[in-house]
């Protein structure tokens, strides 16, 4: 293509077509910065990694946990919240129809180390199922600030945090795997780098892509009676987050 | 006094839009049942991310139908997700290529997507699936512990042969990660560790 060949006029607007495109690939690059479905994308804090239950201290006590907001940096943390636009929900299942018959209801108020936790429940669902749910009309059982332990160790005993992430998996060779996985865009969204194919990597050059971040935890334990009320011993346990 | 037509036109076209504003203003004032305005107790929320067992939906399911995992219920598990989850564990084009009668007790172990706890059970069986009546567990506590290494059992689970009834359909190389928990756990309340 010879440029003499082309009007002044020409020549300045194949220039402005030139600098939007330009244009517009920078804004695509910034606009993507995310990780996982378009709900993720707009608040990381909505971003629910790991549930978990097991005995708690003394006689009859379970502890629940429900971590969130991936790969806090330890930077990040000493200032971390939670969103105090979203609800957090225990939702327990105790006659086997896997419909909820218990919440415990979880939401923050405030910003930064300061911010406050409110816990209801465990309660009748107000509304029952994934949409629509509305806060109890209640008094909390347990309320105060976060990075605290609080309430009572008889009875329902809650902390609410940033904490180490338990969650342990070599995240890099997981995505060689299963490629489609991946997150869109930063370190984990590219192709496949190991060399090692559809396969796990050897025991010592394995790494555990999580070591070294955190997590927002709330951990609440309570009496195992409190969730098996009205139904029976075999409880189906699940974790929400709402907006 | 004159108006031009135009002028008048847009007057008249006022009119409609200042009700529209009254009414929609009304419809604000009633919509929370407490005759006042801004959040209170009975807003809504919906639902966009949901857990239970772990890696059920990072796993079974494809990308594209992590969302609609998480904005459902575990009830509507068996409509929603089951096809697609079995579908990853067996059949034609399948990812895991096991046995269709191993794939439906991994499915019943899984779906309804819920951590199953048995509370009269010893405490000293929790574990992540060892609800399960199938050996090598034996209808234990269940739940979900911070030091399990879910990620180990789910691939053996997925892939190799845990339970001793699908021998045939394995793949070896794609039962462990080979990665090891490097938390330190507190053995009181809050349990989970410090952060870094």
């Amino acid at each position: 293509m010879h440029w003499q060949k082309f009007s002044r006029w020409q020549r300045l607007a194949m220039i402005a077509v030139i600098a939007g495109l330009a244009g517009g690939v920078v804004r695509v690059a910034i606009g993507s910065d995310h990780q996982d479905t378009p709900e993720v994308e707009l608040n990381p804090k909505m971003d629910m990694t790991e549930v978990y239950a097991f005995p708690g201290t003394g006689t009859d006590r379970i502890a629940l946990v429900m971590n969130s907001r991936a790969f806090l940096t330890p930077a990040q943390s000493p200032t971390a919240s939670f969103d105090q636009d979203l609800l957090y929900q225990f939702k327990i299942d105790n006659d086997g129809d896997a419909v909820e018959d218990k919440v415990i209801q979880v939401v923050f108020s405030g910003t930064g180390a300061n911010q406050k936790v409110k816990v209801y429940g465990p309660l009748d669902p107000p509304v029952v199922g994934s949409m629509m749910n509305t806060l109890a009309d209640a008094t909390p059982v347990v309320s105060g600030p976060i990075n605290t332990v609080l309430g009572n160790a008889n009875g329902i005993q809650v902390f609410a945090g940033p904490r180490d992430d338990p969650f342990f998996i070599d995240l890099e060779a997981a995505f060689c795997i299963l490629p489609d996985r991946r997150p869109v865009t930063g370190a984990l969204s590219a192709p496949c780098q190991l060399g090692t194919g559809a396969a796990f990597r050897a025991p010592g050059a394995a790494q555990n892509y999580v070591n070294g971040f955190n997590v927002l935890s709330l951990v609440i334990e309570l009496p195992e009676a409190r969730l098996t009320a009205g139904g029976t011993s075999k409880l189906g346990i699940w974790g929400t987050i709402s907006r | 006094m004159s108006m031009n037509p135009s002028n008048r036109l847009r007057r008249w076209a006022l009119v409609p839009a200042v009700l529209g504003l009254a009414l929609v203003a009304a419809g604000c004032s009633d919509d929370n049942g407490n005759g006042g305005s801004g959040p209170t107790q009975t807003r809504a929320y919906n639902q966009v991310q949901r857990l239970g067992n772990p890696l059920v939906s990072e796993v079974l399911l494809s990308k594209r139908s992590h969302a609609t995992h998480g904005a459902s219920s575990p009830s509507d598990d068996a409509t929603l997700i089951a096809g697609e989850a079995l579908g990853f564990l067996t059949g034609p084009g399948s990812v895991a290529n096991r046995d269709p009668g191993y794939a439906a007790v991994l499915g019943g172990a899984l779906i309804p997507d819920m951590l199953i706890v048995q509370t009269d059970k010893d405490p000293a069986t929790a574990g992540w699936l060892t609800w399960l009546n199938l050996a090598p567990f034996s209808n234990g506590y269940g739940g979900r512990k911070l030091t399990d290494d879910v990620v180990d059992l789910a691939l053996l689970a997925v892939f190799g042969d845990p339970f001793g009834a699908d021998p045939t359909h394995t793949t070896p190389s794609l039962t462990t990660d080979n990665v090891a928990n490097d938390s330190q756990f507190l053995t009181a309340f809050p349990y989970v560790g410090v952060p870094n």
